[in-house]
């Protein structure tokens, strides 16, 4: 391809050259010839028609002659009246001359006297619109056509008109004659032509062979040139041959200019070459050299992840390390706390406890920022439902709050969405840090958490009356391992992360945080986050449109977050106190209000109230409220659960027989929590207040189990328990205690005691206490219902059907407990067994309760078969 | 003696259904579909009483077989406790032609007495 296009290049100029001079040749040639072959043949034709003409006036002429001739022949013939040689010579005329076409003779009276040969004429002459011959005086010529004239001559005889002479001439031969000769001259021409051409393709043919002899001449040095341009090798080593191209023209010019050229080029390719050469032998250097150094990199690399593995083995070793014996340090403070210590060793055991317990929030705090500091920090992107988060994050700091009497409470803003896409668990993580540090550093008042939505982006805001943070010590707060004050870390313990954390996760989640303080006034910390909003159905609850209850809250707090839970959760509600309320849910904080009777009313009251023991004909309030909290509450008063806990799936209460309780408690909340529980698990219970009043109950009535707190003042509980052993040997009594330790129980058992129930105390533990010691009056009680609902009464048939009810739903059982390894058909399918079998036993609420589907609830159905199973001891 | 045939996997009812029926009528049960059904194949009978969820045949092959092969036995219709689905099975077995059903949410004295009506 390449070749060929050089060679079309090698040819152009000489094609060109000889395409342009023979151009110029034909276009020269073609354009003189036809003008000068126009002109000549021009001049020609104009030279014979010049002759025509005249020819033709001589025959006319000569014509006129002969007429004058007969004219005087006839005019001779008439006077000498000899009539027939004129006849005889006007035959003769018109017969040799062939000019003459024909002779006609006429009388005064226009009548032929003689026509020769004409039958035509003379028919003209007799029969045409006659003409007036005899008028005519003198001679009279006229051309009939082109070729044909006529003549009309008077005749006299003797100064006597006699006739007219009427002669037709020809010019026909003429004609014919002339026409002959411009045809010869045609041919004449046309031959000239051809001979023409002929030499013009003879001057044609040389005038290429010499244009191309020329061209050759003037192409060849370029093409010389070319071939010597082509076939210079710079690589080669030999300079270049000072060869004469062309005859000292310009080519030549052109030649020496290549020469220099190349020259230039072969030295400069030569110094190239060389410092390619030298180029390489570097690059190869540098290659070698940078070979080695990644050599070096990669074993520098792997010693760095090594020593970043080993990094991190040292950190997680080092936190298991230190958290085992912190573990073994509480372990033992709490058996050291349990020996009888003296007042100076209880406060150093109790600084131990603090201390480990500090020990172990840093090493997490630790393990968390060196996470942030290498970058782990992983965020995940999920659904959640944001209430339901927060509050989950509010109980976990609900038990310092309470324990310190502090008023813990949420206000969610009203167009919060309830589900959004974010990272719940480091939401969670930064608003424990700050709900923490809240109730950490607030003596007394309240910590109250605002969640509200603006922007897209979530604002939440931890409020509290606390110790609060000069301006001088805000600016350095977000930094690693500072404290307000560094007698802040000796106080309150922390590691000073918790705020460097926050920050970071924050601002990894494209958030800021911020801090507004005022020494002594208090703190917020406000973060807010961009997040997703999901569109949900928010969870409206239309129980209470039609009842009438009262909130009587004591507390701004409390009231705020009332109101903003009961706005989330669609209930209506009016702040307004009218003498007559309305059918709908009131909310007032003023106590001394007077409601009509036939309405229900919630006495919210925080536990350091004045009037806290007012609210314990509901069930006791835990702070913060929550939403669940406040329908539960509200079902509650409205009669429209059972009790609080069923509603949570928590507890079923159904076939207690009448069991007699007796709960010996001093302090008052301890009191309402335990018969909250006490009336959520379905039993009531008689209350002493102190061993004192318990053994005084214990003696008028029968009980079936007595709940001895040990601590009481007027009487302890081992002593209570002591007293009433001497007349009642059998009465089972529950220990309530925080102390659950081998010593503390050989102690208990000693005075008489039979049970012990862990501090805080749980539904579970109570349920499982009260079933162990009221087995055979439960199963009893079982017994006869199941009978009464089969028609079977006083059978006993029921124990029968009751242990075929526990074994042969055991199985489902253990699988129900598992349930997050099952699909939903197959919880359904177990749901709906136990639902039959409990049905037909007349286990009715269980049967329910299964048969609602509600995946929620398979924990209460569990709770109660495992309760049934242990009364019936299958 | 009447005969009654109940197909329960429920052992719990099976047990108690004997006990309620067995001083009046002759009772024979069966847990599972495939036994029940080879019996109905070979043996008369007065009533069937099935459930609707069963292990192997379902209920409403039981009812089907019963149907065709004892034209004149009478068959009620038994589904367990869930409140949300026990419905729409007896309201399919109806289409079935079956004339009697019993929710086990209900007493069991009741089905006694649909008994007592039947035969």
């Amino acid at each position: 391809m390449k070749n060929k296009e050089k060679k079309v290049k090698k040819g152009s100029i000489r094609k060109r050259i000889v395409f342009f001079f023979t151009a110029t040749a034909l276009l020269s040639i073609l354009s003189f010839l036809p003008l000068q072959l126009s002109q000549k043949s021009k001049l020609l034709q104009d030279s014979n028609n010049e002759n025509n003409e005249a020819i033709r006036q001589l025959t006319i002429d000569n014509c006129h002659l002969k007429l004058n001739d007969v004219h005087q022949d006839i005019e001779d013939a008439v006077a000498g009246m000899q009539i027939s040689e004129m006849v005889n010579k006007i035959k003769n005329y018109s017969e040799t001359d062939k000019l003459v076409e024909n002779i006609t003779l006429l009388n005064n009276d226009d009548r032929i006297l003689i026509n020769t040969r004409d039958r035509s004429k003379e028919r003209e002459l007799l029969i045409g619109p006659r003409e007036k011959f005899s008028s005519v005086t003198k001679e009279l010529t006229t051309f009939t056509d082109k070729n044909h004239l006529r003549t009309v001559l008077p005749i006299f005889d003797g100064g006597r008109r006699w006739g007219t002479l009427v002669v037709y001439f020809t010019l026909e031969p003429l004609a014919k004659q002339q026409q002959a000769f411009k045809q010869h001259l045609t041919m004449r021409l046309q031959g000239i032509i051809r001979s023409s051409l002929v030499t013009f393709i003879l001057y044609t043919a040389i005038a290429i062979i010499v244009i191309f002899i020329l061209s050759a001449k003037i192409s060849k040095p370029i093409e010389e040139l070319t071939t010597r341009v082509e076939n210079f090798d710079i690589d080669k080593f030999t300079p270049l041959e000072q060869k004469k191209v062309g005859n000292n023209d310009e080519v030549t010019v052109l030649n020496e200019a290549f020469i220099k050229l190349a020259d230039n080029l072969q030295e400069s390719y030569y110094k190239l070459k060389n410092h390619n050469k030298n180029l390489e032998k570097k690059v190869a250097e540098r290659t070698s050299e940078l070979r080695k150094n990644n050599e070096d990199l990669v074993v520098a690399k792997e010693e760095a992840i090594q020593a970043n593995e080993a990094k991190s083995q040292f950190l997680a070793s080092v936190s298991h390390e230190v958290r085992t014996p912190i573990n073994g340090i509480l372990g033992a403070e709490k058996l050291l706390q349990s020996t009888a210590l003296n007042m100076k060793q209880k406060h150093f055991a109790d600084t131990i406890a603090s201390s480990a317990n500090t020990l172990l929030l840093t090493i997490n705090d630790l393990l968390d920022f060196a996470k942030i500091e290498a970058g782990k920090l992983t965020l995940e992107n999920v659904q959640f439902d944001l209430l339901d988060i927060v509050e989950e994050t509010l109980d976990m700091v609900a038990v310092n709050a309470y324990r310190k009497k502090l008023q813990l409470g949420v206000v969610f803003g009203p167009n919060l969405p309830e589900t959004v896409t974010s990272d719940p668990h480091r939401i969670q993580q930064v608003l424990t840090n700050l709900l923490t540090n809240a109730v950490k550093f607030t003596k007394n008042g309240f910590v109250k958490l605002t969640v509200s939505y603006i922007d897209s982006q979530v604002k939440f805001s931890v409020e509290d009356s606390g110790i609060g943070i000069s301006k001088a010590q805000q600016k350095k707060l977000f930094e690693p391992f500072v404290q307000a004050e560094a007698s802040t870390t000796r106080r309150f313990g922390g590691t000073g992360l918790g705020l460097a954390i926050c920050q970071s996760i924050v601002e990894s989640m494209n958030g800021k945080i911020h801090l507004v303080s005022e020494e002594n006034e208090g703190t917020t910390f406000s973060f807010e986050i961009p997040v997703q909003k999901v569109d949900s159905e928010p969870q409206l609850c239309k129980e209470f449109k039609n009842e009438k209850i009262v909130l009587s809250i004591y507390d701004k707090l409390l009231s705020k977050s009332t109101i903003s839970l009961l706005g989330k959760l669609g209930v209506p509600f009016s702040l307004m106190i009218s003498k007559e309320v309305q059918n709908s849910i009131i909310i007032t904080d003023d106590h001394n209000a007077q409601f009509p009777r036939d309405n229900r009313v919630i006495r919210l009251v925080l536990p350091n109230h004045p009037h806290f023991k007012m609210s314990v004909n509901n069930s006791p309030l835990i702070l913060p409220l929550k939403r669940s909290k406040l329908v539960d509450q509200l079902k509650y008063v409205c009669g429209l659960s059972e009790n609080i806990e069923i509603a949570q799936g928590n507890f079923l209460t159904e076939n207690r027989p009448d069991i007699q309780i007796l709960l010996a408690e001093d302090h008052p909340v301890n009191q309402d929590v335990f018969l909250a529980t006490l009336e959520q698990l379905g039993f009531s219970a008689d209350l002493a207040d102190n061993g004192e009043v318990a053994v005084k109950r214990a003696k008028e009535k029968q009980y079936d189990v007595i709940f001895m707190d040990c601590e009481m003042p007027v009487m302890d509980g081992y002593t209570a328990t002591k007293e009433i052993r001497k007349f009642d040997k059998k009465i089972p009594i529950v220990a309530v205690t925080a102390y659950n330790i081998e010593s503390e129980r050989e102690k208990a058992f000693g005075c008489g005691i039979n049970d012990f129930v862990p501090k805080p105390i749980s539904s579970q533990e109570i349920i499982n206490s009260i079933t162990k010691f009221t087995k055979e009056k439960q199963l009893k009680h079982l017994i006869n219902s199941v009978d009464t609902h089969l028609g079977f009464e006083n059978s006993s048939k029921g124990m029968k059907y009751l242990t075929i009810f526990v074994k042969t739903n055991r199985q489902t059982i253990n699988q129900l407990q598992e349930t997050e390894k099952m699909t939903e058909d197959e919880i359904n399918e177990c749901l709906h067994k136990i639902a039959g079998s409990a049905a037909t036993v007349g286990l009715t609420k269980l049967a329910e309760i299964a048969g609602k589907y509600d995946h929620s609830l398979c924990q209460a159905v569990v709770r109660r078969f495992k309760e049934i199973e242990k009364i019936v001891g299958a | 003696m009447k005969k009654i045939v109940i197909v329960d996997d429920d052992l719990l009812f099976c047990e108690v259904a004997k006990d309620q029926f067995s001083a009046e009528y002759n009772i024979t049960t069966f847990n599972n579909g495939n036994d029940a059904s080879e019996f109905i194949k070979q043996n008369h009978f007065d009533l069937l009483i099935t459930d609707i969820l069963l292990p192997g045949q379902d209920g409403f092959e039981i009812i089907q077989l019963t149907q065709a092969e004892r034209g004149d036995a009478k068959i009620i219709a038994i589904s367990g406790g869930g409140s949300v689905d026990s419905e729409s099975y007896l309201d399919l077995a109806k289409r079935f032609g079956v004339v009697y059903t019993f929710s086990k949410q209900s007493p069991i004295t009741q089905l006694t007495e649909i008994v007592k009506e039947i035969l």
